[in-house]
């Protein structure tokens, strides 16, 4: 399997494998970990419910996968949903949301042609 | 730069397991790690002390207890003093940099990690730690050796003393336990009965081995006075009286010994163990309190101790005789104090002849 498909969806792979000290199948091993990863879902759960407390702790845990595995658009829109939802601005937590739903999913994909 | 890492053990708390193995995983060639996956099991493994940490990296956002608790619960057992803390931390919140390093840690580093920042950060932070702690075991080990050179210096010192004057006593074909006799005798009086109040242990034991050269003027007496056995004539005596003077005269003419507190008391009574609580004795027929207690007690010891030894010109008296002369005043005139005190520990003074049998 190879890294590189993940670059057609903004995920910069020289980071991720600088940040696993180019170890590759330990960084692999954590991009696939991504399918049985629900926080995503938990996420969307807590949209549904206006768990603020849990959106912030969800969106908190994903930032931190994003950022780790260097999917930058997810980490960006993390980041801005975290801070968004600690200033009770829920309605541009949403928007940031419908974004990362898109992407979320296209990496899924990726992930599991990767597979 | 070469570091010794042999053994050297990281303590990572994150709840997130790639966070761990990211970290564990930057670090393996140069430390192992151990995890904890929450605060309060990460508090426990550092406070519980089984296993020595070389620095631990603490996660801010945690369930059971986030890093700032476990900071604040480190903070009451200063561990942070000993062991480097980094927060690793995706908050960039000034509030909680400025807790974090108010709380004692080394650094702040930012989530997601780079590694050979991380790196430098905290392998520099470990070394210092680890120079700082092998400089204060050194510079302990350093305060041992020099208390144990001063120690043998003050051993080395009292054993010189004391062979000056015994020296000095083998001359007059005395033993040389008369010396260690007048110390023991001296130090009894003075830490067993209340003549020695106000005195501390240290002065107390200046004071009897300054009582070690009390004859040390002897050594300007000449052979024909000095080993007579017969009665001293008038002028011979009056030469004989001259081993106070001449004592201190020789303990002043040694600059080293002029700078301790043992030459003061040395000094005092080398000139006046001799010296009569009625006046009459000499070099200075000083009267009653007029001489010091230590010149009084040492010439008690001195008077004492000639009495129950054999001399060239007497044999041993008993103690029972000897306490009867000097409470009938047949040796000597001393203060009713002194006395008082004698009588009281002299049973305990007896003991003191057991230890230096004469040969």
């Amino acid at each position: 399997m190879s890294l590189e498909r993940l670059a057609s969806i903004g995920v910069d792979v020289d980071e991720a494998m600088d940040r696993f000290m180019n170890n590759e199948m330990m960084c692999i091993k954590f991009f696939k970990k991504l399918l049985n990863d629900d926080n995503f879902a938990l996420l969307q759960e807590a949209f549904k419910t206006y768990d603020l407390d849990n959106a912030i702790a969800y969106a908190h845990t994903l930032k931190g996968v994003c950022g780790n595995l260097a999917i930058k658009p997810l980490y960006h829109i993390f980041d801005e949903m975290v801070k968004a939802l600690r200033d009770d601005d829920w309605e541009h937590a949403k928007k940031l949301d419908d974004q990362a739903k898109l992407i979320y999913e296209q990496l899924i994909t990726i992930i599991k042609m990767m597979a | 730069m070469v570091i010794e890492n042999e053994g050297k053990k990281l303590l990572i708390i994150d709840d997130d397991e790639m966070n761990r193995e990211i970290l564990a995983n930057i670090f393996e060639d140069v430390y192992e790690s151990d995890f904890a996956s929450d605060g309060e099991e990460g508090l426990k493994m550092i406070v519980d002390g089984q296993q020595q940490y070389c620095a631990i990296l603490l996660d801010v956002m945690m369930p059971k207890m986030n890093g700032i608790t476990v900071l604040e619960e480190l903070k009451k057992d200063e561990i942070a003093s000993q062991v480097p803390i980094f927060l690793i931390t995706a908050e960039r919140s000034n509030d909680i940099m400025r807790k974090g390093y108010e709380l004692g840690v080394m650094d702040i580093i930012e989530k997601p990690v780079i590694p050979y920042v991380i790196r430098r950060r905290i392998m520099s932070v470990v070394e210092l730690f680890e120079s700082r702690k092998r400089l204060a075991r050194r510079v302990e080990y350093q305060n041992w050796e020099l208390l144990e050179k001063a120690k043998e210096i003050i051993a080395l010192n009292e054993g010189l003393i004391e062979a000056l004057a015994t020296a000095i006593e083998f001359r007059d074909g005395e033993s040389g336990h008369h010396v260690k006799r007048i110390h023991d005798i001296t130090h009894c009086l003075l830490s067993q009965t209340s003549l020695g109040n106000g005195l501390t242990a240290k002065e107390i034991d200046d004071i009897s081995l300054a009582s070690i050269m009390h004859d040390v003027g002897k050594i300007a007496i000449p052979d024909a006075i000095l080993c007579k056995p017969g009665k001293l004539t008038a002028e011979e005596y009056a030469i004989m009286k001259e081993h106070t003077v001449k004592g201190a005269e020789l303990l002043q003419s040694i600059p080293v010994l002029k700078n301790t507190k043992v030459y003061e008391y040395a000094f005092d009574i080398a000139r006046h163990h001799h010296e009569r609580y009625d006046g009459k004795g000499y070099p200075d027929g000083l009267k009653g309190e007029q001489i010091s207690l230590w010149a009084q007690v040492v010439s008690l010891a001195d008077v004492y101790d000639a009495l129950c030894s054999k001399r060239i010109y007497k044999k041993a008296f008993s103690f029972d005789d000897a306490v009867r002369m000097i409470i009938n005043g047949e040796c000597g005139i001393f203060s009713p104090d002194l006395l008082k005190a004698f009588l009281q520990i002299e049973p305990d003074i007896r003991k003191i002849y057991d230890k230096y049998e004469e040969v």
